[in-house]
């Protein structure tokens, strides 16, 4: 039982790792999606005047 | 050594509740002896050796076990204790790290979707900010497709939702209600094989086209087919869904980027960015029905941008109605308004024909679902032993091939050659287009050069459009000519296609024409330009035929139609001619020049044709009076149209053969001469046969292909060389002499002799046949004169 009990352990510490930095990727990527979104919202209506378009847009921006 | 324990721990378990007894035998403790021992183990794990003796005492069951034996029972039972205890903390600690296990597994889960999703649409991001219109972004590169996934699976943007119910009204009142004044489609007999019942607008604004039929398919695989724009619909260039979103009432709204081809190449082609709502109503019939999206400026202007004209669709769509005995009703309204304005004056009308538009869409989506329909029925028809499904590939291929031609698209690999001053005919190079068909490479196009297209675009003054028929091809047909087949259709000619513009398209393919064989398609499309009454007569009141190709008002003499001025009702038509030649890099300025010469050669004659067969009056400075009826004339205009073999096939059955009997016996001893085997003899033979008109200015009209490279030239040249121009001094004064008994006798037999190739070398023949060629029609009457030169050959 020992046995079973210490791979586990090791196994937990081994995800936890990993989510740990799944965690930091998901962050670092939110952040650039912003980015680019309202780079991207800017340029839209900088130039586009299509309301469906922008419509798009506004709504990918409530996410 | 957790094993171990467990081991030892169930052996001394056993032996607590047992002795040894005298007799070195185990003898096991009665219930009530453990009872008893469990009792005072629970006050007191570790009885002191006193306390032992004292429980002997007291309690009757123990009093037959010696005292020892209780202390080891103690011990054991001590240690059992231990063990239990260390087993129930593994245990715990195992059920929390499994708990922690899966809790983090989940939390994994959640974070690789999160991450993979985040990915996506960053990529999603970027794309769009790639192709976003920005005046400035001029660096996209080739068209961009986007993943098929839904921004938004709750709710849809309120925007599109609205726009997609008005355009379903919109349609709907088009397709059953009177939103458009529809008239019966000229030419269309509604008889019981027909398509279906067609209909064009009258006034409305743009084109417009309405068709209703039966089909016996299935609403929803009418509306995959359907949907697939580019399968049935041969100048779709291509359809891209850009994102899709689920409409609330269980539809979906797409939005779709689509690109026409240009039928000639005086007009940029039309692109269309709309939205499509597919949705079924409650009597349970499918609707897809589709329109521009506002502001005609927007949506991802893809790179080949530039080379597009934004048109703009009008409430337009299928509405299919599945009837009880199975299969469907459906009905189609094209409604488009392509832009007309932005096209050169004389085309307007091109694009403003919703006759065009009926046959290239409407009625094409219906005859292909029909066809579609029959095939899956099994009435499977049968041509050339192949699949109608690989028929219909091969036909599409070559459509397409020839309209990649037409519009020479930058991102398809094509660039333009600027060449010498005259325009008229537009030459494109590809190198990128790599041919090499995988079944055998041997037959593949793909040289280290690539592959050159010519071609041109001009209106033709005609009172009747040149009928492409004649031996009407079936619509796919492969026939020999010399070694190379050609794959050909030729498309438009029957006569319930009022209004449809007609084409022969013919790639050159080998004989087994394997399915994924290369095409390389050339060919000619005759589009009508019906004149609107008014207004385009004054704007072309001086009725010059208008040679498109290079500036729109050329009229060189010998263009010049003096026909009467008011009478030109005629109906005009634009021809479009592209021949694509596959070349070897080293060689290309040859190519450029000999396709441009060709193509040049092709349209002069198709000009001269057109003269002959239109009876509006000859000016004399157009060449030999070629009159309508003239054999020559039909010959003439019905080799343009069909291949080289026609026109062999043609001219052999005017020879009797009386008169050829000297051609050589192996030519003609095998007596079932017929067809194709005198066609394959005379074509290959080695001696030169020319034929020439016995006009007052004889001009060669024929030659097989030993003639052709005597006189090195091509059948299309061929009639610009004259009889005396390829002899000499000697030869002419020769022929002249024998001329009287040539006319006479019907053959003469010219001495050895030279004469000039059309390039001026040197020929020297052993012996000349010259005889009278009777037309097989109108007994002994001369249709010209030919000649057979015996073993010549290059000085």
């Amino acid at each position: 039982m020992e046995k079973v009990n210490s791979q586990l352990y090791l196994q937990n510490l081994y995800i936890s790792q990993q989510n740990e930095m799944l965690r930091k990727k998901a962050q670092r990527l939110n952040q650039e999606n912003q980015a680019l979104l309202s780079e991207l919202q800017q340029k839209l209506s900088k130039s586009n005047h299509n309301p469906a378009i922008r419509n798009i847009v506004h709504e990918l921006s409530l996410e | 050594m957790a094993m171990a324990v467990a081991q030892h721990r169930e052996s001394s378990s056993g032996s607590i509740d047992k002795h040894l007894s005298d007799a070195g035998k185990y003898v096991r403790y009665t219930a009530e002896q453990v009872e008893a021992l469990e009792r005072v183990y629970a006050e007191c794990p570790k009885p002191s050796s006193l306390r032992r003796q004292q429980l002997i005492r007291e309690c009757p069951i123990l009093s037959n076990i010696e005292p020892k034996q209780i202390k080891v029972w103690f011990q054991n039972r001590r240690c059992r204790e231990k063990q239990r205890k260390e087993s129930s903390r593994l245990q715990t600690v195992n059920r929390k790290l499994t708990a922690m296990n899966k809790l983090l597994m989940e939390e994994n889960d959640r974070l690789q979707k999160q991450v993979s999703q985040l990915v996506c649409e960053n990529g999603y991001m970027r794309q769009q900010l790639h192709t976003a219109p920005a005046a400035t972004d001029a660096s996209c590169d080739s068209v961009v497709t986007t993943p098929q996934q839904s921004m938004r699976d709750a709710n849809n943007p309120a925007g599109l939702l609205s726009i997609a119910e008005e355009t379903l009204a919109e349609f709907l009142s088009k397709a059953t209600g009177t939103a458009v004044d529809w008239v019966q489609m000229p030419g269309m007999k509604p008889g019981p094989d027909s398509v279906g019942i067609f209909a064009i607008s009258q006034s409305c604004s743009g084109v417009a086209a309405r068709a209703c039929g039966l089909v016996s398919l299935e609403p929803t695989k009418i509306g995959e087919i359907l949907k697939d724009r580019p399968s049935w619909f041969r100048d779709c260039r291509s359809l891209e869904v850009f994102t899709m979103f689920p409409a609330g009432n269980g539809g979906t709204i797409e939005l779709v980027y689509s690109q026409l081809y240009a039928p000639t190449t005086l007009a940029p082609a039309r692109d269309f960015w709309t939205l499509r709502y597919t949705t079924t109503l409650d009597n349970g019939s499918l609707v897809i029905c589709e329109r521009s999206l506002s502001g005609s400026g927007a949506g991802p202007s893809a790179a080949a941008a530039a080379q597009f004209v934004r048109a703009e669709m009008l409430p337009s769509g299928y509405l299919i109605r599945p009837c009880d005995g199975g299969g469907s009703i459906i009905h189609i309204v094209d409604h488009l308004n392509l832009e007309a304005w932005s096209v050169p004056e004389v085309l307007r009308p091109l694009y403003e024909s919703s006759k065009a538009i009926a046959q290239k869409m409407t009625i094409a989506a219906l005859r292909y679902i029909r066809q579609i329909a029959q095939e899956t029925s099994g009435e499977v028809v049968y041509g050339l032993g192949r699949q109608p499904a690989v028929l219909r590939t091969f036909s599409q291929r070559l459509s397409r091939g020839f309209n990649d031609a037409i519009n020479g698209f930058n991102d398809d690999g094509w660039s333009l050659i600027t060449c010498d001053g005259a325009e008229d005919v537009i030459l494109a190079v590809n190198s990128t287009k790599n041919l090499s068909s995988a079944s055998n490479p041997t037959n593949s196009f793909s040289f280290l050069g690539g592959i050159l297209c010519a071609k041109a675009s001009m209106l033709l003054q005609l009172l009747e459009v040149i009928r492409l028929e004649g031996h009407s091809l079936a619509q796919e047909d492969a026939f020999v000519s010399r070694d190379i087949h050609l794959l050909q259709i030729c498309s438009g000619i029957d006569e319930n296609a009022v209004g449809a513009c007609s084409e022969l398209v013919f790639a050159p393919i080998d004989e087994m024409f394997p399915d994924d064989a290369p095409l390389l398609p050339s060919g000619f499309r005759i589009i009508p330009v019906d004149a609107k009454t008014k207004d385009t007569q004054d704007a072309l009141a001086a009725h010059r035929t208008l040679d498109l190709t290079s500036s729109l008002e050329v009229g060189p003499a010998t263009n010049h139609v003096p026909g009467d001025g008011s009478s030109s009702h005629g109906l005009r038509s634009v021809l479009t001619i592209a021949f694509q030649f596959p070349y070897e890099s080293s060689l290309q300025d040859n190519v450029v020049a000999m396709a441009r010469q060709y193509v040049r050669s092709v349209i002069s004659s198709v000009q001269r044709v057109a003269m002959a067969i239109s009876p509006s009056g000859l000016s004399p400075a157009v060449g030999p009076k070629l009159s309508p009826g003239s054999p020559e004339a039909l010959t003439l205009s019905q080799w343009i149209c069909q291949s080289y073999r026609q026109v062999l096939l043609y001219f052999l059955s005017f020879v009797p053969e009386k008169c050829i009997y000297h051609l050589g016996a192996e030519l003609l001893r095998s007596d079932s001469l017929a067809g194709d085997s005198v066609l394959k003899h005379l074509w290959h033979h080695q001696d030169a046969i020319l034929c020439c008109s016995l006009k007052s200015l004889p001009v060669f009209i024929f030659a097989n292909q030993a003639g052709l490279d005597m006189l090195e030239t091509t059948l299309v040249a061929l009639q610009d060389i004259t009889l005396d121009k390829i002899f000499d001094e000697s030869g002419r004064k020769a022929l002249f002499s024998d001329f009287a008994k040539l006319m006479q006798q019907g053959f003469a037999c010219l001495p050895a002799g030279m004469c000039m190739s059309t390039m001026g070398r040197n020929v020297s023949y052993e012996q000349a046949i010259a005889w009278k060629v009777l037309s097989a029609s109108e007994e002994n009457t001369v249709h010209c004169l030919a000649f057979s030169f015996v073993n010549w050959s290059f000085v």
